[in-house]
């Protein structure tokens, strides 16, 4: 409910948008990639990327009980100083743009390789960045509310596959865990802690919009919702490699793959178009969230009083840098997301991160003496 | 903002060899995050 002009948003209703975020496009693009990195160890890459983000969610919790009401820029302003924060800023902002045209561009390959092989990409991108732009502009209650209602829709699709499937599992699939040793898995993780683990950290930017009731609440439902999205990555991980086993890895959008052969009695087939539906979804719910805390961290960042200003302009940005995503390049985009997105992940959020959570631990041990 | 769009679409359309965020990325932290992967890969 919107109180004195400013947007505010339940814990729960946060909760929610916090596992959009983790699970939006991951639950479909992730399998792929760890499996091809880890093989049958690809679970316990997510465990360990999820410990990772158990840390990383820690300290932004650790942050918002100590600066209730300041986002990461206002934080750092407090914390780092004004020049500081700038240099944090744009290295967050960085990654942003590459968040919000990444999810978008893999909504238009997926499109462009799976249902409309005619229609150019750029026509699917322009679409799609129309839809977020406009999306944005409403403000985060209402992307919240409709939200909450979609998210029923990918849940619900992947639930039902994964269920339907269970004729195709074999378990001897699963073994060994470790053909290649322990050094793969921890490739996995390391992908996998990039996206989407380490990306929590642009929550930093929202929870200012949690209704001061539920301040105390949130805490919990974050991390109910990271252990519920640890767990949706795992099943969809183990339901590809029961179903595909040594050919896993080589599926690239696994759980419409894995939705592709179910057959029950012709009645019930060709069913992957819930799971097309449930990527284009949560791709747009993800990009859309991306986007938003992109429009937020410029606006903070220059004093700008309202982010809808500007939230045109970084689309348009976001959009011409998808396009340019795809030209060929020294590292392709597939090895950009999965060897490079962690590492820079890693300079945009989790140094700002912990540099505003050992500045604030700094900042309460010289209080008491002052 | 929006000269920054203009700048990224004249280097799209013109295909220009101006660096953007992309070419900047990969040369700063290509190098290392593929060393990375390299060290974690194994070759059975």
């Amino acid at each position: 409910m919107a109180m004195g002009g400013k947007q505010t948003v339940s814990a729960t209703q946060m909760s929610i948008l916090f596992y959009i975020f983790m699970t939006g496009s991951s639950i479909i693009n992730i399998p792929g990639p760890i499996i091809e990195s880890a093989k049958n160890g690809a679970w316990i890459s997510l465990l360990i990327a999820c410990a990772g983000g158990v840390i990383l969610l820690s300290v932004v919790t650790h942050l918002y009980d100590r600066h209730p009401g300041q986002c990461l820029i206002e934080m750092g302003r407090t914390l780092v100083g004004p020049w500081i924060t700038a240099l944090l800023a744009l290295l967050f902002i960085s990654c942003l743009f590459h968040i919000s045209a990444g999810i978008v561009l893999d909504i238009g390959l997926f499109l462009n390789s799976s249902m409309m092989r005619q229609t150019e990409i750029p026509i699917m991108l322009a679409m799609m960045f129309a839809c977020i732009a406009i999306t944005v502009r409403c403000g985060i209650e209402t992307i919240t509310r409709m939200f909450v209602l979609l998210v029923a829709v990918v849940v619900f699709s992947v639930l039902l596959v994964l269920v339907l499937s269970i004729e195709n599992y074999k378990l001897s699939f699963l073994l060994p865990i470790l053909p290649d040793g322990w050094k793969p898995v921890w490739l996995g993780a390391w992908s996998s802690f990039g996206f989407p683990f380490q990306e929590l950290a642009i929550f930093t930017m929202l929870l200012p919009y949690i209704r001061q009731e539920d301040h105390k609440r949130v805490r919990r439902g974050l991390f109910a919702a990271l252990f519920v999205n640890a767990f949706s990555l795992i099943a969809a991980t183990l339901s590809t490699l029961m179903t595909f086993g040594p050919m896993a890895g080589e599926r690239k959008y696994s759980m419409f793959e894995v939705a592709r052969l179910i057959d029950l009695g012709e009645a019930l087939q060709r069913i992957e178009v819930m799971i097309g539906i449930s990527l284009i979804v949560a791709s747009y719910m993800k990009a859309t969230i991306a986007l938003y805390v992109l429009s937020l961290t410029i606006a903070k960042l220059f004093n700008i009083p309202d982010e809808r200003l500007v939230v045109s302009p970084l689309a348009l940005i976001s959009f011409v840098l998808s396009l340019l995503a795809l030209r060929p390049q020294e590292v392709g985009w597939v090895e950009l997301v999965q060897y490079v997105h962690p590492l820079w992940g890693m300079f945009a959020f989790t140094v700002p991160l912990f540099t505003l959570y050992v500045a604030s631990l700094v900042r309460k041990r010289q209080r008491p003496t002052s | 903002l929006l000269a920054i769009a203009l700048y990224l679409g004249a280097k799209l359309i013109f295909h220009t060899s101006w660096p953007d965020l992309y070419d900047m990325v990969n040369a700063v932290i290509g190098g290392p995050a593929r060393q990375i992967a390299k060290a974690l890969k194994t070759t059975p």
